[in-house]
């Protein structure tokens, strides 16, 4: 019985996970948000980065809508909305147009004002911010800044750590 | 006899731990696993209740093999969920190409084939464990049929 237990409980501790993410070296470290623009889900207007509101950070996530870790940082980011109020979040993917509102669609992100989405037709994530692994946060501060680049999945945690440091 | 009752110790121990490894494994990352789910063929419009419903299952069945009293009908369930498990999945690999994993932990290491045979050892297990549990009580109740589960 107590090899029993002590088998159980090794097991407990074995499942447990780690946060997985890396900083990524973009080279765009303390530049300003490269002007670029998105498809729109309306498949036919664009969104240009220099509409974003002034004097407000920005999250930039690049994400795949059949990525597992895209989808729950996403929920993550969603369950915890209202910390985000402050914050511009540009969701961005190089899928397709069918993909991307699938995506949109199930985690209801046109119900959220603060969330931008298109796709990054012009693959500048990958040209300019090295975003070559999804799930990929960049982090940008009020004067549109790039502050911090993350490829992986990060938790809530860690990503209000950044926002409200 | 006492090698019976070895083999049932240790396909219960195992079936212990599997159960409370993936259980554990979909929990600590809640969100994972109800996205992984999400992405599964026909368990997207329920997988919120599914990435809930699925690990405590799986811990309820754990306690049952553990509790020596209830460890027949604990080994009968177990071995039914790892065959509708392992229905699940060749319905899947016979009718989608590209497969999500959503098992928890290491499993998500192996292979849609690998998950097939791993399965179908645990439903084997199972089956002996209930086979060698039955013989047991047959013998030490003068071969009559146990009108309730009893400890070995």
């Amino acid at each position: 019985m107590k090899i029993k237990i002590l088998v159980v409980i090794g097991l407990w501790f074995i499942s447990c996970k780690e946060e997985v993410y890396v900083p990524v070296n973009t080279g765009m470290e303390n530049e300003p948000l490269t002007d670029f623009s998105i498809l729109r889900p309306d498949s036919v207007t664009y969104f240009n980065t220099s509409s974003l509101k002034p004097g407000k950070k920005t999250i930039l996530f690049c994400y795949s809508p059949t990525c597992p870790y895209c989808r729950a940082q996403m929920r993550e980011m969603l369950n915890n909305i209202d910390k985000y109020k402050d914050a511009q979040l540009l969701a961005v993917t190089s899928a397709d147009l069918k993909s991307m509102k699938s995506f949109i669609k199930y985690f209801k992100l046109e119900s959220h004002p603060n969330i931008i989405n298109g796709i990054d037709t012009g693959n500048v994530m990958i040209k300019i911010y090295k975003a070559y692994n999804v799930p990929f946060t960049a982090f940008f501060d009020k004067d549109k800044r790039l502050t911090a680049a993350f490829s992986g999945r990060i938790t809530n945690h860690t990503l209000l750590g950044i926002i409200h440091p | 006899m006492k090698i019976g009752r070895i083999t049932i110790e240790v396909i219960s121990v195992l079936y212990i731990s599997l159960m409370l490894y993936t259980a554990v494994s979909k929990l600590s990352d809640y969100n994972l696993s109800r996205e992984e789910m999400a992405m599964m063929p026909l368990l997207t419009p329920i997988a919120h209740v599914v990435s809930w419903l699925l690990p405590f299952t799986e811990i309820a069945i754990a306690l049952l093999v553990f509790i020596p009293i209830t460890r027949i009908k604990g080994l009968y369930v177990a071995t039914a969920l790892m065959t509708w498990f392992t229905v699940y999945i060749i319905y899947m690999m016979t009718n989608y190409e590209h497969l999500p994993c959503s098992c928890g932990g290491l499993l998500q290491a192996l292979s849609w084939k690998g998950h097939l045979v791993f399965n179908s050892i645990f439903i084997v297990l199972g089956l002996v464990a209930i086979f060698l549990y039955r013989t047991i009580l047959q013998v030490d109740q003068g071969r009559t049929l146990p009108t309730r589960s009893s400890e070995i």
